[in-house]
């Protein structure tokens, strides 16, 4: 099976699709489809052989080192078959996350390839199915903690390379002085902004 | 707090967002570097000395850092509503009330509640509100001031706003937040799942007998 994240489940939640859109022939929300961005046309996921914990945990880890912060994670369970049922086609591609050194982590990664608007519409809709079937699992975010801290102990990752908003909660020191704000161009705009602004 | 606000502030300054074309989402922050910020700083009056130790000097600077971000409030809407908040990832309206909270943490806290008072029926607002809780992480003693905005969101199955309550809980993991989870019923089968995960956390955690 291959796991993708989900990176926002409400975005997928039928219960609530009523009160997003009104009209009649609603599937699901135009808003999911932001779920599964592409690149290059490909979609990232990561394969496993069960959702036994020792299986995923290397990947949910991977998956949260991606992130900007430790978090819960929502992921999904595709079924190769259902996939390729579906038209898609998965190729073997390794995975990018820079802090991992285990290139076998990285080789447990996916493409789903030449994803179309048709074929994008099709996995969403396959998404939307498992989610609706209540087949959405849940690592907390002391799991994936747990999970990057075996991932560590085990030699599997330069925490050098880990940036600081997680580096810190996994109890090391901050690679920088200001660690929520250095190199962060973004954080610098803001507080340009906020300057302008008068808000500080 | 009104006249303070009403006297240090011209009123045609309430409304800046009206001068922000809402339909360009391409890039909020270009869009909040407009010179209408400028033209708002120049007519905000001055803090006294920010370095002052006496009390009323603090509550005074406390008092207009927070009628400054009320009035900041229509923009900061606009951000939120012009966000995409996902997990584990960080974003503009984020980074704003993060940068803030580090000048001022009283002040943001009163705005972060007065905009849960102000938008209380809005469900993406508040959803919006509660991811910006979980992720920066307050000092427990200020969190108590957002447990009626997390036990209102928990309890509200209609509202889609109950899986960013649990990750405040989550964030938080006091016995507060325990009891706020386990008096919930939720709204889906996964987050409900996520939810007793969390609890079931929670009470190893706090030294509670799980049943």
């Amino acid at each position: 099976m291959l796991l993708r994240k989900i990176a926002s489940s409400k975005r997928w939640n039928l219960t609530h699709i009523s009160s997003l859109i009104t009209r009649e022939d609603a599937l699901f929300t135009g808003d999911a489809i932001s779920d599964l961005r592409t690149q290059q046309n490909t979609i990232s996921v990561w394969q496993t052989p069960d959702l036994n914990t020792n299986n995923i945990k290397d990947i949910i880890a991977v998956m949260a080192l991606n992130c900007d912060k430790i978090d819960k994670i929502f992921y999904v369970a595709l079924d190769e078959k259902e996939l390729e049922r579906r038209g898609m086609i998965i190729k073997n591609t390794r995975g990018s996350c820079p802090p991992i050194t285990d290139t076998n982590i990285l080789d447990r990664h996916r493409d789903i390839s030449e994803v179309d608007y048709w074929h994008l519409g099709l996995l969403a809709e396959y998404i939307y199915e498992l989610v609706n079937e209540g087949k959405v699992y849940s690592a907390t975010a002391t799991d994936v903690k747990s999970y990057i801290e075996d991932v560590i102990t085990n030699n599997k990752l330069d925490i050098n390379q880990v940036d600081d908003k997680k580096r810190v909660p996994l109890g090391y020191t901050p690679l920088s002085s200001c660690f929520s704000c250095q190199n962060n161009p973004s954080y610098n705009n803001n507080m340009k902004t906020m300057k302008a602004a008068g808000l500080i | 707090m009104k006249n303070i606000v009403n006297n240090s502030i011209d009123s045609t300054l309430l409304s800046p967002i009206t001068y922000i074309d809402t339909n360009n989402e391409s890039s909020i922050t270009s869009i909040l570097r407009q010179s209408i910020f400028e033209n708002i700083r120049q007519r905000i009056e001055k803090t006294p000395d920010s370095n002052s130790t006496r009390t009323e000097d603090i509550n005074t600077i406390n008092l207009k850092d927070y009628s400054r971000l009320q009035n900041f409030t229509p923009v900061f809407i606009s951000i939120i509503q012009h966000t995409t908040f996902e997990d584990g990832m960080n974003n503009d309206a984020i980074e704003i009330v993060e940068a803030y909270y580090n000048r001022n943490s009283f002040a943001t806290i009163m705005w972060i509640n007065s905009m849960y008072g102000q938008f209380a029926g809005d469900e993406h607002i508040i959803d919006s509100l509660l991811r910006i809780i979980a992720f920066i992480e307050f000092p427990q003693s200020l969190e108590q001031t957002f447990i009626p905005m997390v036990r209102a969101a928990l309890s509200d199955i209609t509202m889609n706003c109950q899986e960013s309550a649990i990750m405040v809980c989550e964030t938080w993991r006091t016995i507060e937040c325990l009891k706020a989870l386990e008096d919930t019923e939720f709204s889906t089968p996964y987050i409900g799942e996520y939810a007793h995960k969390v609890i079931d956390e929670l009470k190893t955690e706090l030294g509670i007998n799980v049943a």
